[in-house]
């Protein structure tokens, strides 16, 4: 009783301590969603409407004046960051036809909430796009005890949606 | 005269009883409020911010024991100072966000102030508003050992080995000879004592959090551990209170029952 109470401690323990970390480096993200030919990165400067817009979605000011994609034929790839809690989480996003295509989580600093690396959780929001008043078209089922990194990935995917549809990439081939 | 003397002898016991309630209620009373008022505030930290509001009181931060930074590094580029204090990076007065450990340089490029620390590159404005954060070099991570630059056009790190790039950052490339010996590389500059004393303060004001003092009130570890027993004893009282509150009132409603005409 009490061995098999020490083996439930110890993968308690190993899956906490497995929880927080680098799961793919962002680089090797963009090489994977390019089959290892990535296009050169391109930049979005964020004007005052996009921002407006960007900080509506985000729920604050976003904290840099421009963000770094990768963008082919109708798809673009995103690197983006929110903080769930206290620390910020760094994602990977691909949207291709105006539509999430793949969502990764690839760095997880939080100490809580890392359930949303799970394929269960990011496949929800595949093929999901934005609506007129900048909602995901579908609903995202959430995580208890996940609550701030659930919303983070939200937020970033909804981000990803609206800068996509500012890019070039977005209507026909550039 | 005995019938007399087993009379009033309920109500002595239960005047005393009032007393000890009334003495309890008003010695527990200011703990209590406090209790109060903390538990509403951190039921609600995120409404009210507590955690992103810090302490800038000097008796405070001494009662905390919050020292001054061992560490200041700090590098000039072009008007614009930034500088490392322990684990907090400063534009100038302006605090930049997150945790740092080691300042590589910075160099005034292309109307922008690039600042190589740890494993990332910040490009901001002259103003102090962050253009980009940028994570990797050529699809790598790696730890920035020294920044500078080649003329007005490109950039030059070092990190395992010396890499160079342009205005656009998207492609690093070794440098040739020549280009490595026209480099001018970043260096340490150092503070006067009234810029040291600013980041000094700035520092130590940007550790502790309004919700780390609630919490601190509320269990009374702010005054240590005489402070939560004092805290456990306002608990106790309360819990005392409760009980004595309820037994007056038990008291006085059989009293009521006993006094109250019998019909029939």
């Amino acid at each position: 009783m009490q061995r098999s109470l020490i083996v439930v401690m110890l993968c308690l323990v190993s899956t906490l301590v497995s929880s927080r970390g680098v799961y793919q480096q962002p680089a090797a993200f963009i090489d994977e969603v390019f089959s290892n030919n990535p296009p050169a990165a391109s930049r979005i400067w964020l004007t005052k409407s996009i921002k407006q817009h960007a900080s509506e979605i985000l729920g604050h000011k976003p904290s840099s004046l421009r963000i770094r994609y990768w963008g082919e034929n109708k798809q673009t790839a995103w690197v983006l960051e929110e903080i769930g809690k206290e620390k910020p989480i760094t994602v990977g996003i691909v949207v291709r036809d105006n539509q999430i295509q793949r969502i990764k989580v690839l760095i997880f600093r939080e100490s809580r909430g890392w359930e949303v690396r799970h394929d269960f959780f990011t496949n929800q929001f595949k093929g999901s796009s934005l609506t007129a008043t900048q909602t995901l078209s579908k609903p995202i089922d959430g995580i208890s005890g996940a609550t701030l990194s659930v919303r983070a990935l939200t937020k970033l995917s909804r981000l990803a949606l609206y800068l996509h549809q500012q890019t070039p990439f977005s209507h026909d081939s550039p | 005269m005995t019938r007399h003397k087993h009379k009033k002898k309920p109500l002595v016991k239960l005047r005393s009883l009032y007393l000890w309630h009334r003495y309890m209620g008003l010695s527990a009373a200011l703990l209590v409020m406090i209790l109060a008022l903390t538990g509403i505030f951190l039921n609600h930290t995120e409404k009210f911010k507590l955690d992103s509001q810090f302490i800038e009181n000097p008796w405070l931060l001494d009662w905390y024991d919050i020292e001054p930074p061992q560490r200041i590094i700090s590098y000039v580029a072009k008007n614009n100072t930034v500088s490392l204090v322990e684990d907090q990076l400063y534009l100038n007065k302006q605090f930049i966000s997150g945790h740092y450990d080691s300042l590589a340089g910075a160099i005034y490029f292309q109307d922008m102030i690039v600042v190589a620390i740890d494993k990332q590159l910040l490009l901001f404005t002259t103003e102090g508003e962050l253009i980009e954060r940028l994570i990797d070099i050529n699809g790598q991570s790696l730890t920035l050992g020294a920044i500078g630059k080649i003329g007005d056009d490109l950039v030059i790190i070092q990190t395992d080995h010396t890499l160079l790039t342009d205005v656009d950052f998207n492609h690093w490339q070794s440098p040739s000879t020549q280009q490595l010996a026209n480099a001018q590389w970043s260096s340490p500059s150092g503070l006067s004592i009234e810029a040291q004393q600013q980041l000094t303060h700035r520092y130590r004001a940007n550790i502790l959090t309004l919700e780390r003092i609630m919490l601190d009130l509320h269990s009374g570890r702010i005054m240590g551990n005489t402070g939560v027993l004092i805290m456990d004893a306002a608990a106790v009282i309360l819990l005392l209170l409760s009980l004595s509150g309820i037994w007056i009132w038990l008291q006085q409603r059989f009293k009521r029952a006993a006094h109250r005409p019998k019909k029939g």
